[in-house]
């Protein structure tokens, strides 16, 4: 597959078969989600610290490869450093070192390098779960989680299908998008014109085939959904089914302990 | 489904369709059509565009229903909703893109669509994909994403997609058209295949003449009716005919019915390449004139 198509349809995914992956997505979606509340509520360093080493020793386990992550964390780098810029000159307390009459201090540096680690873990974290977890199996945690809906009159099914099907969409109307503009540039479409007026009327012609070919596409997918007996209803059964087995129990408890503990470690590094 | 007769064809009687609501003059996309489709056969349909053969193929399981007239599907009527399921599970359809009917990004997923939709539990359902793939050759790509399969897998995994509800026909809408020669080799192959060991009828909608003249029967359409319906070689004697209705031959079947214009006399509608060397080779091998 074209590598531009494999990032856009599989987002951040690889298949590695390492325990991570085989994990259960509702565990992880569900604590990635309690993951990023707890970060957001460390108030020291060293908790911080912490988690960030645990969650490389994760990426070590799920054998994802550093440079993976990093190309997940660089696009953080330029909003972190405007705002360390700002925050370590800014907030007041104990000067280390001054440079004509910009102080630095110590809670300044503090600040930042929470900063830091907070962007950091809350990156590597969420990145960590779209690593590890297909698309499709994304879809059945989310799926899961959505069975409230139902005492509103929704489907869960209903919905997890819909993002399935547009999931499965994504690279189809990528390669048809690539197609109609090179059949615009073909008639001289201006879009490299140093107008941007210009260029933005040039991607006109584009977007009206698209749409009316992704209803034409829609319509030919209902027929062929429908000839192969779909019905919408709820007594479909699911080709894959979520199981939660013995490793899921252990790594929830593994990660209830390093919840736990690094939220001590915070609170109490914090007070004593 | 009380009181149906048991019935093992496709039966149209007396279809007429039409896309607008009926007025004096509306264009009927179907005309009076009467046919009889039997399990088992291994049928083409072919005609110009337009000609109504894709609207033909909507209604042999109910995704059209006819204005007037009737379509029953192994006795079941197209028109009654409770037996809607039933025609869907008989009369398998596989349509020209494959990218618009796929549903799901895994092959195996994707295969499994339909069993899912008929409630299939998961053990069996798992066993019943892997036996599809593998008779169709496929078992390969069980794991792989569909966006990796070059356009004759793709339709392979979509015909694998109506194969694993065991259906007594298949119908294919031009599914061939979007295809290199090769991969359509391939896929006339399986059909080929499917027909003759599994007895699952064919429907084969196409405009390659090469590839009606594999079915045992033609249907020709012209401008909403059954212009013929016949044997390849009956049908493909008639080859001024077709022309008029903007259809061709094959071109083994021009070939000698040039060489009949010249003077020779070749039988006619000869379909198969073997056949026309061994006729040729009479000629040769025969006293010059």
């Amino acid at each position: 597959m074209n590598p531009i198509l494999q990032e856009v349809t599989l987002g951040n995914f690889l298949q590695t078969n390492s325990v991570v992956h085989k994990i259960d997505p509702r565990l992880k979606l569900g604590s990635v989600f309690v993951y990023t509340i707890l970060i957001c509520m460390f108030r020291g360093i060293y908790a911080l610290l912490l988690t960030f080493v645990a969650l490389l020793a994760v990426y070590k386990g799920a054998k994802i490869p550093l440079k993976a992550l990093w190309k997940n964390l660089k696009v953080i780098v330029p909003i972190i450093t405007i705002a360390a810029m700002v925050n370590i000159f800014l907030i007041p307390g104990s000067v280390v070192f001054e440079i004509w009459f910009l102080k630095v201090t110590k809670e300044g540096l503090i600040f930042t390098l929470m900063m830091f680690f907070r962007a950091s873990c809350l990156v590597s974290g969420t990145a960590l779960l779209t690593f590890t977890t297909s698309p499709g199996s994304l879809v059945d945690a989310l799926e899961y989680f959505a069975r409230p809906v139902r005492m509103f009159g929704g489907s869960p099914n209903e919905i997890a299908m819909a993002i399935s099907i547009a999931i499965r969409f994504v690279p189809t109307l990528f390669t048809e998008l690539g197609k109609i503009i090179a059949a615009q540039k073909s008639r001289v479409a201006p879009f490299d014109s140093p107008k941007l007026r210009e260029r933005l009327r040039a991607y006109l012609p584009v977007i009206v085939p698209l749409f009316h070919i992704t209803s034409k596409r829609a319509e030919d997918l209902a027929c062929a959904m429908e000839s192969r007996c779909y019905a919408g209803n709820n007594k479909r059964t699911k080709f894959r089914i979520l199981r939660f087995g013995t490793l899921d129990f252990v790594a929830l408890v593994l990660m209830l302990v390093c919840a736990v503990g690094t939220f001590w470690v915070d609170r109490w590094r914090l007070y004593s | 489904m009380q009181g149906r007769k048991k019935q093992n064809m496709i039966e149209l009687k007396n279809v007429h369709f039409s896309y607008e609501s009926a007025t004096k003059d509306t264009k009927l996309a179907l005309n009076r059509i009467n046919l009889k489709i039997s399990c088992g056969e291994f049928v083409a349909v072919v005609g110009a565009n337009g000609s109504g053969k894709s609207t033909l193929a909507k209604h042999l399981n109910g995704l059209l229903i006819p204005t007037s007239g009737d379509v029953l599907v192994l006795g079941a009527n197209t028109k009654c909703e409770e037996d809607s399921i039933f025609i869907k599970k008989n009369v398998g359809m596989v349509f020209q893109n494959p990218d618009n009917q796929l549903v799901f990004t895994i092959v195996e997923e994707d295969v499994a669509f339909a069993l899912e939709n008929l409630g299939v539990p998961q053990q069996e359902m798992r066993e019943r994909v892997e036996k599809t793939l593998s008779q169709l050759n496929i078992l390969e790509y069980k794991n792989a994403s569909n966006a990796e399969l070059s356009g004759g897998q793709k339709q392979l995994v979509a015909i694998a997609g109506v194969l694993v509800i065991n259906p007594k026909f298949i119908v294919l809408d031009e599914s061939t058209a979007m295809l290199d020669p090769q991969s359509r080799d391939d896929v006339m192959c399986i059909l080929k295949k499917l027909n003759s060991e599994l007895g699952i009828a064919v429907v084969l909608i196409t405009h390659f003449m090469e590839e009606a003249a594999l079915a045992e029967r033609i249907i020709v359409m012209n401008e909403g009716k059954v212009e013929l319906d016949d044997s390849p070689r009956q049908v493909f004697k008639k080859l001024e005919l077709l022309e008029s209705i903007g259809l061709s031959v094959p071109q083994v079947t021009k070939f000698c019915h040039e060489l009949n214009l010249l003077g020779e006399n070749l039988p006619l509608g000869i379909v198969d390449e073997n056949e026309c060397a061994i006729e040729l080779a009479k000629i040769l091998k025969g006293p010059r004139r």
